[in-house]
């Protein structure tokens, strides 16, 4: 112990201000830093909402369009032209009881029109759906070479009440309306069928003698979540896709989780400290990092071809299991090692097995960890593509794989009419089609399926713009319900750490 | 960080503090602090530091001393909402330390501290005695090897080391650790030394090491030392604060307060009855 | 309570059964790698079918001839001609360069129709076709099996994308991990990785569809002619996606970096710029390399955006404004096509596959260790 010695004299002064200045110029780099860091995170949350609002914009008409949903007697909505394709001779008719242009106004039509023949220059196409696109209405010298004539009428009706505006309407007559049979393409002749129904729709550019039809699917309730995909893109759908999705998530999930759950269990409760333990471990986290696309080899060489399960939803669902079985193994693990030892200890302490430990503890304390890891396992596998295209399910699939759920209601769909159609003109025996959604066992297992993102791949292929809408809305679809998966499990850690005090 | 409870016999009244002798480096004037949780970790704290000399803290487990060490160089500002009141008056220029007009980087350019588990930088020896130089922009390669060498010798490590100046800073042992620390926080020239329990993590060989050091560093800069060790500051202190429940007790030279303690309390802990 | 130890007997059996079934699946996907790779380099016997005529009652003597690189048509034989040797004939046949034509004779007869006439030669791929080829076409009439196009493919899009997400990914961990308040932190990481939960179907129409056609615009106004397929765009959107796995799996590492080391470093005056800089990514070191790699390896097998906008030919090129082919690409540009089983083709994507699961598992391994390596560091 040392009494307190005088000190020393004072230090030298040190330089405080030019202290300050080196403090001032690191923290501008200090703070250019943050700001730069902060930049980067948003714009790469930006970019996450620009491919939402993107996906959102663009598939947007094709999530929402439904033409001709208001449907009238004739099949059509009272705004378009529309009427039934007949044969007559080697020609084609376009039977139109009355070609009515409403909604358009005075102005919209130049008034040398009135009363002369127009001309509809249009293209015929489509499958089992012709699609007429009208392009324009010729003038006088221009109506040789249309495709459908007509008179173009003005008709004014008088105001109700005085006060009212006059009613005009614009008539195309008379109908039926030639159809110049050279212009079809001739591998569509054989898919036009007499009685098909066609439509026109006007859009705004009546103005220059223009219309253009944007979508001729009569008598289809055009709704994006309940059609089938078509070569017409503006009646495509992804019903088979989303049914496909769901299938096979459904085979998936009842491979990977109870499949994934046990291999953590054993392998947090049961497995010794040995060689093996640990070549299982690393050979998991491996298997985490294998690329996609090899899994697709695998099932190809293996499920599709040496065991001979085919192109089917259980192949595609076992893929997709085994892809994901290292992320519900890594989550249970996790779960299971957070519960701790005092709780095996008081099972054990009270006479209970290690299964029964197990079974009436671990399982169910870890039961919200084990979820959420298969929540973020499944919406892994909704967006995987590439496994999928390596098994070959890129293919046009426009039928739905027997239900495995109950009955429901079902008519028949266009496709199935007109493929009909076109076999009993060849042979009247045919059979007629069967309504689809059939209630049976396992035998949806193995048929053939597209899932969403195939779907969308094939869409994105497409050279075709109008497919490309299909696409984006098909993206939206898939990333909302990604999105949704992984918010639902953020959502679930956020609760579980809250709740969770051991 | 609960604390022990009150010894009951005792009462629990703090002794007013005496002034220091000579040139006050930092006057601690009516210091509070809150940590975010809300918890008051020191109450009205009035201490004043002594220019070149070695005052110490000590008292119980989360009696606060840390705390009010770490509050010299403002470390509690690292961690969001935790709240200063009161004032820590450095000498000479009179600035509040604990002010936020004031930059918490000038204050730790200018009051250093070594830690309780030594924690030199995963680089090289001469990097880590380098680093505070290297942060302030200095590029003088010959003043920067002259600082490395001067402040290694100063913390007694010039010897064992020189030969490997370029090994990483881990491959230390734990003394040899401390004493970079040591090394590191004076190549900067610092107006104030915090020590915070620096030989806790140390054996009994590095431990006299340090404390020697500690001895022979208040030459040139004023030091402020945390110990769980009672003989630790009887060893190498100048001035001994003696801490209890976020309160000081009673403050002295150290041979007073060892010796003949004002407070009953400071003679119930000197004597290994609580604590 | 011995029906119960049966039960728990059959029960751990099971759960055993489940562990270990990671290794079966390795083994899976290893076994059926190689179970189409190594027919695809060995000598394979299959029957040819001649495509000139050989007509009369005669015995005609295929003969091989070697071509080298000079390839005329059709595949595996590429010329057949009738050589008159007296009263011998024989066909002369110039094989492509992956055949070996056994010498046989064949005899014709009058009654069998010309096109049946059959003669097998074995078939096989060269390493030296297969590395030495700067050309990957397996379903040409003329097939290659130049893997290293496809390296190069994968390699620019890789680059490219982790031009992009290492200084993102390692910019916004230090950001993440120094400078966020830990509430908002909440909240910020895991909205981030969800730009990794995208489906990578939904990147790669994002990267044709709107990534490219605005690299055209930015290019065209220095007068560039863009491809609508090209790497660079593929590589750019490839980029983001990883961006979350270096991000995250860095700021693990960082914050995994014991608190005594930054409050050493903030000891010291050094601002949080510095403390990261010189004191964290040091300490980090290896996690952060872990990162990096995990992402590479991620990046190597990502499939459908390069597929999608990066176009599906090969083409051994480093350009990144360039349109070529990765491995995965080449892989789903030939199962598009619907190989037949079995054809030397339909073993090649296999062959490839195997080159891309062996460049994968090498990175994953290496980021498995450096991984535990700092997990045990601290």
């Amino acid at each position: 112990m040392t009494e307190p010695t005088p000190p020393t004299p004072d230090a030298p002064m040190r330089d405080v201000a030019a202290l300050r200045r080196n403090i001032a110029s690191r923290k501008r780099a200090d703070k250019s830093f943050f700001i730069s860091g902060a930049l980067i995170i948003f714009v790469s949350l930006g970019i996450l909402a620009v491919l939402f609002g993107n996906l959102l914009s663009e598939g947007w008409p094709a999530l929402t369009q439904t033409y001709y949903t208001k449907a009238d007697k004739s099949g059509f909505g009272r705004d378009d032209l529309g009427g039934e394709i007949t044969r007559v001779g080697d020609g084609w008719t376009v039977q139109i009881p009355l070609a009515t242009l409403s909604d358009i106004k005075d102005s919209d039509v130049s008034k040398g029109l009135v009363g002369k023949k127009v001309g509809i220059v249009g293209r015929l196409r489509g499958g089992a759906i012709p699609q007429i696109i009208v392009r324009e209405i010729g003038l006088a010298d221009q109506i040789a070479a249309a495709d459908i004539t007509g008179t173009l009428e003005r008709t004014q009706t008088p105001p109700a009440k005085p006060g009212d505006e006059a009613e005009v309407v614009y008539n195309i007559l008379p109908g039926p309306l030639a159809v110049n049979v050279d212009k079809i393409p001739a591998e569509e002749k054989s898919a036009l069928v007499s009685g098909t129904p066609v439509a026109f729709k006007m859009d705004d550019r009546v103005k220059e003698g223009r219309f253009t039809a944007r979508s001729v699917s009569p008598l289809i309730t055009k709704n994006f979540f309940t059609s089938f995909p078509s070569r017409n893109p503006g009646e495509a759908g992804i019903l088979s896709a989303w049914v496909g999705t769901l299938l096979v998530m459904l085979v998936t999930m009842l491979a990977a989780i109870p499949l994934g759950a046990a291999a953590g269990i054993y392998l947090e409760e049961y497995a010794p400290k040995n060689r093996l333990t640990s070549i299982i471990e690393i050979n998991i986290a491996n298997l985490a990092g294998v690329p996609s696309i090899i899994w697709g080899l695998m099932a190809l060489g293996l499920f599709v071809y040496t065991l001979a399960l085919g192109r089917s939803v259980l192949t595609a669902g076992l893929t997709l299991g085994l892809l994901v079985l290292p992320i519900v193994i890594i989550a249970t693990r996790e779960a299971i090692r957070s519960i701790p030892n005092t709780i095996r200890e008081a099972s054990i302490g009270l006479g209970a097995t290690k299964w029964q430990t197990i079974r009436y503890h671990i399982l169910p304390y870890s039961m919200p960890g084990i979820l959420t890891g298969s929540i973020i396992a499944m919406s892994r596998a909704i967006g995987e593509t590439a496994p999928l295209v390596t098994i070959g399910a890129l293919t046009f699939i426009a039928f739905l794989p027997r239900s495995p759920i109950p009955p429901i209601q079902r008519e028949i769909s266009v496709e199935q009419q007109s493929t009909y159609d076109l076999a009993v003109a060849k042979d009247p025996s045919t059979p007629p089609p069967q309504p689809q959604l059939h209630f049976t066992g396992g035998e949806w297992l193995t048929s053939e399926f597209t899932v969403m993102p195939i779907q969308l791949f094939q869409w994105v292929s497409r050279p075709q713009l109008e497919f490309h809408q299909n696409a984006a809305a098909t993206g939206v679809v898939l990333l909302a319900m990604t999105l949704t998966l992984n918010g639902l499990a953020i959502f679930l850690r956020f609760r579980l750490r809250r709740n969770l005090k051991w | 960080m609960t604390a022990t409870a009150t010894p009951g016999n005792l009462k629990f009244t703090a002794t007013p503090p005496t002034e220091v002798l000579g040139p006050v480096k930092a006057r601690v004037k009516d210091f509070s602090f809150h940590y975010a949780n809300g918890f008051q970790a020191l109450k009205s704290i009035n201490l004043s530091v002594a220019e070149n000399q070695v005052t110490a803290l000590i008292g119980p487990s989360g009696c606060g001393k840390s705390t009010l060490l770490r509050s010299f160089n403002r470390m509690h500002d690292l961690y969001a909402r935790n709240r200063y009141h009161g004032e820590i008056i450095l000498s000479p220029e009179n600035i509040n330390l604990v002010g936020p007009e004031l930059d918490p980087i000038e204050i730790r350019m200018r009051v250093s501290m070594v830690f309780q588990k030594p924690n030199p930088f995963p680089k090289s020896i001469f990097e880590n005695v380098a680093f505070g130089l290297r942060v302030r922009g200095e590029r003088n390669k010959a003043y920067v090897n002259q600082r490395v060498e001067e402040s290694l010798r100063g913390a007694a490590l010039w010897d064992e080391v020189k030969d490997r100046l370029d090994q990483s800073g881990l491959a230390l042992s734990g003394g040899q650790q401390q004493r970079l620390c040591i090394a590191r926080a004076l190549a900067t020239d610092p107006e104030i030394l915090l020590f915070d329990e620096p030989t806790a993590a140390l054996d009994p060989i590095s431990t006299t090491k340090v404390e020697d050091l500690v001895v022979e560093l208040k030459k040139t800069v004023t030091i402020v030392i945390v110990t769980h060790n009672m003989q630790q500051a009887a060893r190498v202190a100048d001035y001994t604060a003696f801490m209890y429940l976020g309160e000081l007790i009673e403050f002295d030279v150290t041979n007073k307060l060892f010796t003949t303690p004002t407070n009953p309390m400071t003679e119930q802990y000197l004597t290994g009855r609580f604590g | 309570m011995s029906g119960q130890r049966v039960k728990e007997f059959f029960i751990e059996g099971f759960l055993f059964i489940a562990g270990a079934s990671s290794i079966l699946i390795t083994l899976g996907i290893v076994f059926v790698l190689l179970y189409e790779t190594i027919p695809f380099f060995a000598w394979q016997s299959r029957a040819l079918h001649l495509p000139e005529a050989v007509a009369g009652h005669t015995t005609v003597s295929a003969v091989l001839v070697r071509a080298g690189d000079e390839v005329v048509q059709g595949t595996p034989i590429l010329e057949a001609a009738i050589v008159e040797d007296g009263a011998r004939k024989s066909v002369q046949l110039v094989a492509s360069q992956f055949t070996r034509i056994n010498e046989i004779n064949v005899k014709v007869g009058d009654s069998i129709a010309r096109d049946t006439l059959v003669i097998s030669a074995d078939e096989r791929v060269r390493f030296t076709d297969f590395f030495g080829d700067r050309l990957w076409a397996p379903v040409f009439d003329i097939p290659r099996f130049g893997i290293w196009s496809l390296i190069t493919g994968t390699l620019v899009t890789t680059a490219v994308a982790l031009m992009v997400a290492v200084p993102a990914g390692t910019i916004s961990a230090i950001w993440l991990s120094e400078y966020c308040n830990p509430a908002l932190r909440e909240w910020i990481k895991p909205t981030l990785e969800l730009l990794a939960a995208v489906p990578t179907v939904v990147y790669g129409y994002f990267a044709l569809l709107v990534v490219t056609p605005l690299l055209q615009r930015l290019f065209g106004l220095v007068g560039y002619d863009l491809d609508g397929f090209n790497m660079l765009s593929a590589g750019l959107v490839m980029g983001i996606m990883i961006i979350p796995y270096i991000a995250s799996l860095s700021e693990d590492a960082m914050r995994a970096v014991p608190m005594q080391m930054r409050e050493g470093s903030y000891a010291m005056g050094a601002t949080r710029f510095q403390t990261a800089v010189r004191v964290l990514i040091p300490a980090a070191l290896s996690g952060m390399t872990a990162a990096y790699i995990l992402a590479i390896s991620r990046a190597v097998g990502e499939t459908m955006i390069v597929a999608l906008a990066a176009g599906l030919q090969s083409k051994f090129t480093l350009d990144p404004t360039e349109s070529a082919a990765t491995i995965s690409a080449a892989i789903v540009q030939a199962v598009m096509g619907d190989l037949p089983h079995e054809s030397t083709a339909y073993r090649a994507v296999f062959a490839a596959g195997l080159g891309l699961m062996i460049i994968t598992l090498f990175f994953n391994i290496a980021g498995h260790m450096l991984r535990k390596r700092y997990r045990e560091a601290y």
